[in-house]
């Protein structure tokens, strides 16, 4: 019974890539929206309320 | 170039989750990782992530920057964009795959949409206690589809498959209507974290799953991570993957439609942005959340999933088999099941109404701006048009013949051209140094020096190899299906008739927009 389930168990290889992908993506992110929510407050220069028109040119 | 008051995003935050909704989809829980455990496991994400660094990243960088361009010059549609880059007179017709694209994806990705929200509907009311037997499983999914003629889709009659298929047109339609910030912003805002905490929470359950079955010891939560992640044969095994030409092809190839670079959502959304809004941090933060979404909680919650109940047999197979047929069996055999159920199936709604949404707006734009629509008129038109052609995938549900040669033509085929001229026109019309300019104005984030080389050069090549190759696979299947099936051709016939309706409505924008440049110079 041994065997096969050392078979299936994961290699340093996989391991490896897996940590890897994981952490470099889920690192990516947590780095990234860190740094945009720490410029939402100063640097939110995107449209202010009034610029906002929902509907468009409608009526 | 638009008149009267313009629509914009509320917050930096609102557009990043917008161009992250659009890109994360059911390819990101399903696809991607069916790849993975197709071609080697863990092999398969060398190719994956090389892919994104020479192509993935560049495109969406030039993507964002073209269209923060064109907006700044008064374009928010794929054709005035084109136009304000390129000064040809052919620059706006080629725009048309920047509105054929995404509205001819929405006629049928709306339909994948609904049967995610008639699944969740099912989970939520314990419609979906069909027994241990994958059989049962595959004809609920025949019948609620209607696989089996065309047609069949309706012989059910106003039963849920075609409710969940309405309320999915009107909630597109209600929020479209309310704008960008009032009404997709708002969507992603909502829907984006509700869509992470879901797929945490499964994660969660499937990362705590242990060793389930007693009599299979080997299925256990390592076994299923190994299959997805693990390299096949260790060394030697690697190398004779990435050998594999075929893997390249599919991994370049998940990376960008994945992203949704070439959609012409992306540089529609951009345009909106003004003059000194960073869009460096934006786009890749967008890029980021789609590859977390995808390696991370895609990765790691499908394919072991579905090992761990049902072995390597039960981890293959297209999207449509793994999500529609395979999970809802180890839904079935997990503890807590009909819940892990629902909320699986309620975040791949959110993950598809968050991408459908981005597809109309490309074209409500265009409407806007080209032809003087105001927001009414716009949805009305598109709303018409893209009913007709959900129409024909609706109808023509044998083997889902209609939807399969719309997602070849359009969703591959089209996207493919119109990446490759969206790559050609930045590095090569607008100009390292415009491009560059455009990208480091307000940027929050430095862009390497090596990006310029990379979108001049390696983007294009990397893509048009990708391209050749994959033509090269799936070309003949595809033109056969032309040949034989009358349903395959009836919706390609409609895609060449709304391609020139667009062509003919880009035209005459065209002379509106020449004749006001001339009253105004």
């Amino acid at each position: 019974m041994e065997r096969p389930r050392k078979k299936e168990l994961m290699t340093l290889y996989g391991w490896t890539i897996l940590i890897v992908s994981v952490g470099f993506t889920t690192g990516s992110l947590v780095w990234c929206l860190a740094r945009v929510l720490r410029n939402h407050g100063k640097q939110d220069r995107l449209h202010g309320t009034s610029d906002l028109n929902v509907r468009d040119t409608d009526g | 170039m638009s008149s009267g008051k313009k629509d914009g995003w509320g917050s930096s935050l609102g557009v990043i989750l917008a161009v992250t909704g659009s890109a994360v989809g059911l390819g990101n829980f399903l696809r991607f990782p069916g790849l993975a455990a197709k071609y080697g496991g863990g092999a398969f994400l060398i190719p994956y992530f090389l892919a994104l660094l020479f192509l993935g990243l560049p495109i969406a960088w030039s993507e964002w920057a073209m269209g923060r361009y064109g907006g700044q010059r008064g374009f928010n549609s794929c054709p005035g964009i084109f136009r304000s880059i390129w000064k040809s007179r052919l620059a706006p017709y080629f725009g048309v795959l920047g509105l054929i694209v995404p509205v001819v994806i929405y006629m049928y990705y709306l339909f994948i949409e609904s049967w995610c929200l008639g699944y969740a509907w099912k989970y939520l009311t314990g419609g979906m206690n069909l027994g241990s037997e994958k059989s049962a499983y595959t004809n609920h999914f025949t019948t609620y589809v209607g696989l089996t003629a065309d047609g069949a889709f309706f012989h059910q009659g106003m039963a849920l498959p075609v409710i969940c298929l309405l309320v999915c047109i009107i909630l597109n339609f209600f929020f479209i209507y309310r704008g960008l910030s009032g009404g997709i912003e708002k969507v992603c805002l909502w829907g984006m974290p509700l869509l992470v905490v879901c797929a945490i929470l499964v994660l969660i359950r499937v990362l705590t799953l242990g060793t389930p079955d007693p009599a299979h010891p080997d299925r256990n939560v390592l076994a299923g991570l190994a299959y997805m992640w693990d390299i096949r044969g260790g060394m030697p095994g690697l190398i004779q993957s990435l050998s594999n030409a075929e893997m390249w092809m599919a991994a370049a190839g998940q990376i960008f439609f994945s992203l949704s670079v070439g959609f012409g959502v992306v540089i529609n959304y951009a345009s909106y942005l003004k003059k000194r809004d960073d869009i460096a941090l934006g786009s890749t933060t967008a890029v980021a959340g789609n590859e977390f979404c995808e390696v991370t909680l895609g990765g790691l919650t499908t394919i072991p999933a579905a090992f761990i109940f049902l072995g390597a047999a039960g981890a293959v197979g297209g999207t449509f088999g793994l999500g529609f047929q395979s999970l809802p069996l180890v839904f079935d055999r997990m503890p807590a099941g009909q819940l892990f159920g629902f909320l699986w199936f309620f975040l791949l709604f959110i993950a598809a109404i968050t991408s459908s949404l981005s597809m109309l707006q490309p074209a409500i734009a265009f409407f806007e701006e080209g032809l003087g629509l105001d927001r009414r008129g716009s949805v009305s038109l598109l709303g018409f048009v893209t009913l007709m052609g959900t129409a024909i995938v609706i109808w023509f549900t044998k083997d889902l013949a209609a939807l399969d040669a719309m997602d070849f033509w359009v969703g591959s085929f089209c996207i493919f051209v119109l990446a490759t001229i969206q790559t050609l026109l930045y590095g090569w019309v607008l100009g390292l140094k415009r491009g560059r300019e455009e990208l480091e104005r307000g940027g929050l984030l430095p862009i390497p020096r090596i990006f310029d080389f990379v979108i001049r050069y390696i983007s294009p090549l990397f893509l048009i190899t990708v391209f050749v190759l994959w033509l090269h696979q799936s070309w003949a299947s595809n033109w056969q299906a032309i040949q034989t099936s009358h349903s395959v051709r009836i919706a390609l016939l409609f895609v060449v008739a709304v391609t020139i309706l667009f062509l003919l409505l880009i035209a005459r924008a065209v002379r509106t927009w020449n004749a006001r440049e001339r009253k105004n110079s």
